[in-house]
């Protein structure tokens, strides 16, 4: 378990900066956030973004994308300490029931250390409360299993609140994978 | 003014007096992962280096825990000779799981006599060092390459 700890702790912790409800035929949607958070080895810190495009009105063509860097502490980060992840999710997304829930079957390339890594980032999106809030859950499925542990992947739980602010379009996203916690702040364009 | 101090000075001027511990990470990348940031404070570390007899001497709360020699190997990369004790203060085991244990039982080794530093950064004030090496450790019956980098950061 605590090597699982150690090595399941790193991997594609980012935001899902989108609610479920799909966007019309034709149309996009945009969203950015910054985030961060930490689990008991380093902290992470983040920018995110994604793109939604309507391919119906209930099926989106959905990317998103994330840099983080991984250090002890922000001031380590501007320091050149740190070691960069990039993430780059691509797939549909199917909104269902009245929008309410929606169903994201992303390809995920992660580039990290000068290696590439693919996976596969199912996502359930569900909105609650009049929309103001969508839980999510994530798992990243590697590829290829880690040699040591037999790690594959991360499930990650989390939800998004759009502050009524600015038409809702400033939401907070808070999101866990267990071991560390991670939040941040997005803005829907 | 005080650049034109130093501006004549070589690697061994800069690395000579008595550094301060700020952090050492060690970066443990293994097969198909991207691999575990491991960082811990070495604030409590002083790292004294005399260049006249090229030793380096580790200080922790007053009790010296380690001692080098060392030989510059032109201006960016220095050798140091008697690194049995190093891991005990390059790594802090507490927070690294059990279950690494033969990755370090392989770096015990590794560590053992000698081993050869990039001098990434060297100023007045700061000095980073790196290594980087690949470590075969078998585990569950088969070999596995993992790779530490290790970058220490000292400062005056």
């Amino acid at each position: 378990m605590c090597v699982g700890l150690i090595l399941s702790s790193c991997f594609a912790i980012h935001p899902e900066l989108q609610n479920a409800k799909s966007v019309n035929k034709g149309a996009h949607s945009y969203s950015i956030g910054v985030y961060g958070g930490a689990n008991v080895l380093v902290e992470t810190y983040g920018v995110a973004g994604v793109h939604n495009y309507g391919l119906t009105d209930k099926v989106d063509w959905s990317t998103d994308g994330s840099f983080s860097v991984q250090a002890s502490s922000l001031k380590r980060v501007f320091q050149g300490f740190g070691v960069n992840q990039y993430n780059l999710s691509t797939g549909p997304k199917f909104s269902m029931l009245n929008d309410e829930f929606a169903f994201r079957l992303p390809a995920t390339i992660t580039f990290s250390a000068e290696e590439l890594f693919l996976s596969a980032s199912p996502t359930l999106l569900w909105d609650v409360i009049d929309e103001k809030t969508t839980l999510f859950l994530r798992y990243n499925r590697l590829y290829e299993r880690n040699a040591i542990e037999g790690y594959s992947g991360d499930l990650l739980l989390g939800f998004n609140y759009f502050l009524p602010l600015r038409s809702n379009q400033i939401m907070l996203s808070i999101q866990s994978n267990g071991i560390g916690l991670y939040g941040g702040i997005g803005l829907t364009l | 003014m005080s650049c034109d101090r130093t501006a004549n000075w070589t690697t061994i001027d800069f690395l000579s007096g008595t550094w301060e511990g700020q952090e050492i990470t060690n970066y443990i990348k293994i097969q198909s992962y991207p691999g575990a940031l491991t960082p811990h404070s070495t604030a409590h570390l002083l790292n004294q280096i005399d260049t006249a007899n090229t030793t380096s001497s580790i200080d922790s709360a007053g009790i010296v825990i380690d001692e080098n020699i060392f030989v510059l190997l032109g201006e960016d990369k220095i050798s140091i000779t008697g690194t049995d004790k190093t891991i005990d203060w390059s790594f802090d085991t507490e927070s690294i799981p059990p279950g690494l244990e033969p990755i370090f039982d392989s770096l015990r080794i590794l560590f053992s006599g000698e081993q050869t530093f990039d001098i990434q950064l060297l100023n007045r004030k700061e000095c980073v060092l790196y290594f980087d090496t690949v470590v075969p450790v078998y585990y569950a019956g088969s070999l596995v390459n993992v790779e530490l980098r290790h970058t220490q950061y000292w400062k005056k």
